[in-house]
Parts: structure tokens; C-alpha cells; sequence
């Protein structure tokens, strides 16, 4: 199978179970949003796919190869983590250099055109960078190896509106030309939910959702009226979360809803994908 | 190019300014040295040379060992290179340090006794030839002692190296507890228990053991060959790069 796969995948820390046997594929030339609150597993399956921690069980595969140990599956993905893992005392430039030698796919034009665009100075030694300017380096040297598969974790981490728009921009622009599949960790959930086809939510270490955006969209729906009208007629539906004030009622639900057999005094709207994520992650 | 070349270019270029650095203080000490010494000559009496150059190599070279794993550990993984690459790239780099320094050395000493031997009144010895000097004693030329200082020298320095990369190994894989007992308890246990117990309880016997272990293992009890030097010196290098991979094969990336 072409793409990511993983199946079963357990990891512990300690006596804290981060996966519980998590089983979600990425398939080619799709943008995945990865969401969770914080603490979910999300970081934890993003570095069991790129081998910087080993899982207590379970497979990944890349492209149909174990993931573990194995420099050509491992070449086809590059990760852009949260933390910097390149030598403190390494300048921007070099760390170009040393990228491109690992990365035969690596475009150096595009590289040094984005940190330009971006304004970040490559003489610069990468300890040195700003939180933002830190995120920015490594999303430039993620969008410039051309692998087959880019994982985003907290990719706009420190950046502000116009630098985040310009990588959402600069990533789509990409995916246009040559696609490619992203898997994108965030917080940041209304910014991302233009940009994700596949959404992949994550709670506790379980996989509660994966499914297209656009599905999730439809279906996930807000109804407001009179407590009792909206209780009468949500009862035996997919109930994601009430808020109540007074006499009035919003329910949410998960559940395709046709408007035109709503009954009078209800109104029906669409939830958004941070408030559906909400109420899907609540405890 | 394979990913192991990646890996062994990575590590020689991060080594790029220390060893440089490293021949110019050598070479600066050195040249002190001479000076003083071809001062001292004025009183008419014969000086002596030593040179320490080896013994700095090996310090140098251990130390380096000790410095290659943490950033290099996660640029590679970083960079998509399993651990059991990084392990090879990291031998192979340590076989070419030591090769690389052990002939400069062989051209500084061999540049350092032609200077002594126009001086007439110095001598220009390595440590090789201090220790291993008796074993050819009557050969002209020196051609193979120079050989084989050379083949002692490579496979020294290189377990030295792998040494000290197992060491920054085991103290990465260590929490914090650990790493507090051990570099408290072993240095205490050696200088101070040890000895303590060794001479009240076992009569010296276990240094006694532990130096003979020593003078077999570097040949000084077989007419100071250096073969059983040479042997022992490649087989603390295979031990240690084992050792070095059951650390690091599950080694995680710490934050």
C-alpha cells in the first residue's frame, strides 16, 4: 500500500498509556489535520512514524516497508517537529547545506526564496532564532526536501498572522504543484480547517475520528429553539453538547439533519470544525 | 551517495576545526619544548626529548568519542538515518581519525628525530618506542617498528575513540539518578574502596591481577610484543562498538 499505514500501535511512558493501540492510515497526496488536546498522543505518533521513539507494539508502514530501522523508508519522510534537533551552534545555511545532503530531493532555490520571503537571516546560528524565526527554519527546510511525506507538528508554533498565512499559502502552493501528503499537528484548528481534506482526531491515545473534513462538516450541525422543542426533538439523535440559557437551548449533534422536516421554532446552523472538535474532545 | 557516507562526511566535517587546533597546540608545545631544550644544551650536557604527541592523540580522540553523540544522534535522526547506520558511519569515522592521525604522527616523530639527529645531543622518542623500544632492539632502520607503532597506534587511538563513545552512550541512556550514582560511585569505588580493600583484604592481590591482565594483554610478558597490544587494542574496539550498539539500537530522541 502506498502511504502511511499503521496498525495496533501501543506506547507507554511509564505507567502512562499514550497510544492504546492506535490503527489510522495516510494515504498519498492528501492533507491530513491531525487534532487532540493536549496530551492526546499526537506528538507521540508522529515520532513513532520517524523513529525517534520506538512504540512498545504494533506496525508502521511507509509505502508498504517497516518504518522502524529502515533508512529508505525513513528517507521518504521528514518531520518538522516541535523542538529543534539540529546542533545548537549550526548556522541556518549550513543546516541548508547538511539538509540537501541527506535529501537528495532537497530544493535549494525554493529553500532560499522562502527564507527570504520569510526574512530569515541564513548566517544566523539556529540557537540564536527567535520561537517564530525557530519555526520558521524548520518549515522552510520541511517544505523544500521534497519527500513524500511532510508531518507538521505545531508547524506555526511562535508565528505571527501574516507569517502563519504565508505558510499555509506557501504549503498549499506546493501541494498544488507537486503533491504530497501532510500530516499537520495543531491547536490552531480554524486556520488549518481550510487548508485539511482528511481530519484525523486523537483523544487519549484512541483514534475517535478519520474521516474527510468536508463529511465531518456535514454531518456536525447546531439547533436552536425552546428548551422543550429542541429536547423533544434531538431525544434518540447524536448529541455532541447542549448550551442552555434560560429558556432557550442550542443543542449540537452529529447527525445529517434534513431542514426541511425541522419543526417550527427550531433553527438549524453548521458547526464549525474547532467547535465540532470541542465538543468530540470534551471530557 | 550511500547514507553511511553521509553519516562519516557529517562527523569528519564536524571535526573539521578541532583537529587542526588540536596539532597546532601539539606542535606548539613541542617546538617549546625544543627550545628550551636546545637552551639547556649550552651546559654541554646531553638532553632528552620525549615525545607526547601519541598519548595527546589518544586523549584527543577520546574525547571526541565522548562529544559524538548527542547532536550528532539528532541531526541524523532528524535527517531520516536509523541508528544501526549512524553506528557504522561513527566506525568507520573513528577507523579514518585514527588512521589519519596516527600517520601525521608517524611524519611528526620521523621529522622530530631527523631534528634531534642534526642536534646530536637529543633524542626523539614516541611512546611506542619507549615501551615497545626493547623488542627491536638490534634492528637497523626502524622501518618495522615504524610500521608497526603505526598498526599499535591505529587500532589504540580507535578504541579509544569507540570508548569514549560508549561512555556518552550509557550516560545518555541513563536518567538522572543514575548518572548522579555512577559518576559519584565508580570514581569513588576506583581511587578510594577499591585500593582500601585491596590492600587490607586481598592483599593487593586484585591489582596485582588487574596489571597482569594488563602486561599480558599489551605484550610485555612475551618479550613486550606488540601484536598482543596491536590484538588487544582491535578487540576493545569490536567490544565497545557492541557494547555502543545495545545501547544506542533503542535509544529515543530526549527533548
Amino acid at each position: 500500500m502506498k502511504g502511511i499505514e499503521i496498525r495496533n500501535l501501543v506506547k507507554f511512558y511509564g505507567d502512562v498509556q499514550a497510544l492504546k493501540s492506535v490503527s489510522v492510515s495516510f494515504s498519498e497526496n492528501k492533507i491530513y489535520g491531525l487534532l487532540g488536546r493536549n496530551g492526546a498522543g499526537k506528538t507521540t505518533l508522529l515520532n513513532s512514524i520517524t523513529g525517534r521513539i520506538f512504540p512498545d507494539s504494533g506496525k508502521i508502514l511507509i509505502d508498504g516497508e517497516p518504518a522502524i530501522e529502515n533508512d529508505n523508508a525513513q528517507s521518504k519522510v521528514f518531520m518538522m517537529g516541535e523542538k529543534n534537533f539540529y546542533p545548537d551552534g549550526m548556522k541556518v545555511k549550513d543546516a541548508i547545506k547538511w539538509t540537501e545532503e541527506f535529501y537528495p530531493g532537497f530544493d535549494r532555490g525554493y529553500c532560499i526564496d522562502l527564507a527570504e520571503k520569510f526574512g530569515l537571516n541564513q548566517n544566523k546560528k539556529i540557537k540564536n532564532l527567535s520561537t517564530g524565526y525557530g519555526s520558521i527554519f524548520r518549515l522552510i527546510l520541511t517544505l523544500s526536501v521534497n519527500a513524500h511525506f511532510l508531518l507538521f507538528d505545531e508547524p506555526v508554533l511562535g508565528l505571527d498572522a501574516n507569517h502563519r498565512d504565508m505558510f499555509y499559502r506557501s504549503l498549499l502552493e506546493k501541494y498544488s504543484e507537486q503533491p504530497f501528503t501532510a500530516v499537520i499537528s495543531t491547536h490552531l484548528i480554524e486556520e488549518v480547517a481550510a487548508v485539511i481534506e482528511e481530519v484525523v482526531i486523537i483523544k487519549k491515545g484512541e483514534i475517535i475520528r478519520n474521516q474527510a473534513t468536508e463529511d465531518l462538516l456535514t454531518k456536525g450541525c447546531s439547533l436552536s429553539g425552546s428548551a422543550a422543542a429542541i429536547d423533544s426533538f434531538i431525544a434518540g439523535k447524536t448529541l455532541l453538547g447542549v448550551d442552555s440559557l434560560g429558556g432557550f437551548k442550542t443543542a449540537y449533534l452529529l447527525e445529517e439533519i434534513d431542514p426541511t422536516n425541522l419543526p417550527s421554532g427550531i433553527e438549524m446552523g453548521k458547526m464549525d470544525l474547532q467547535k465540532l472538535f470541542i465538543y468530540l474532545t470534551n471530557e | 551517495m550511500s547514507n553511511i557516507k553521509k553519516v562519516v562526511k557529517y562527523q569528519v566535517m564536524d571535526s573539521k576545526t578541532a583537529i587542526p587546533v588540536f596539532y597546532i597546540v601539539m606542535l606548539g608545545i613541542m617546538v617549546l619544548i625544543a627550545v628550551s631544550l636546545v637552551s639547556i644544551e649550552v651546559n654541554g650536557e646531553e638532553s632528552s626529548m620525549i615525545g607526547g604527541l601519541e598519548m595527546g592523540m589518544v586523549i584527543f580522540l577520546f574525547v571526541v568519542g565522548l562529544n559524538s553523540f548527542r547532536e550528532t544522534f539528532r541531526m541524523m535522526i532528524q535527517n531520516g538515518i536509523s541508528r544501526k547506520t549512524m553506528l557504522k558511519g561513527f566506525t568507520i569515522t573513528a577507523l579514518i581519525f585514527s588512521a589519519g592521525m596516527s600517520l601525521i604522527n608517524e611524519v611528526i616523530l620521523a621529522a622530530g628525530k631527523a631534528f634531534a639527529a642534526s642536534r646530536g645531543n637529543m633524542v626523539f622518542m614516541g611512546a611506542f618506542e619507549q615501551i615497545y623500544g626493547r623488542h627491536y632492539a638490534g634492528e637497523a632502520g626502524g622501518i618495522r617498528m615504524s610500521l608497526e607503532g603505526l598498526l599499535f597506534l591505529i587500532c589504540f587511538s580507535a578504541a579509544a575513540m569507540m570508548f569514549g563513545y560508549f561512555i556518552t552512550n550509557m550516560y545518555y541512556r541513563m536518567n538522572k539518578p543514575a548518572k548522579i550514582i555512577v559518576s559519584v560511585c565508580v570514581p569513588v569505588s576506583l581511587i578510594i574502596v577499591l585500593p582500601i580493600f585491596d590492600y587490607s583484604v586481598t592483599g593487593g592481590a586484585i591489582f596485582r591481577t588487574f596489571w597482569h591482565f594488563i602486561a599480558f594483554a599489551f605484550g610485555f610478558l612475551n618479550g613486550y610484543n606488540p601484536y598482543y597490544g596491536i590484538v588487544s587494542s582491535a578487540a576493545a574496539f569490536v567490544l565497545f562498538a557492541a557494547l555502543s550498539w545495545m545501547l544506542v539500537r533503542k535509544a529515543a530522541v530526549k527533548d
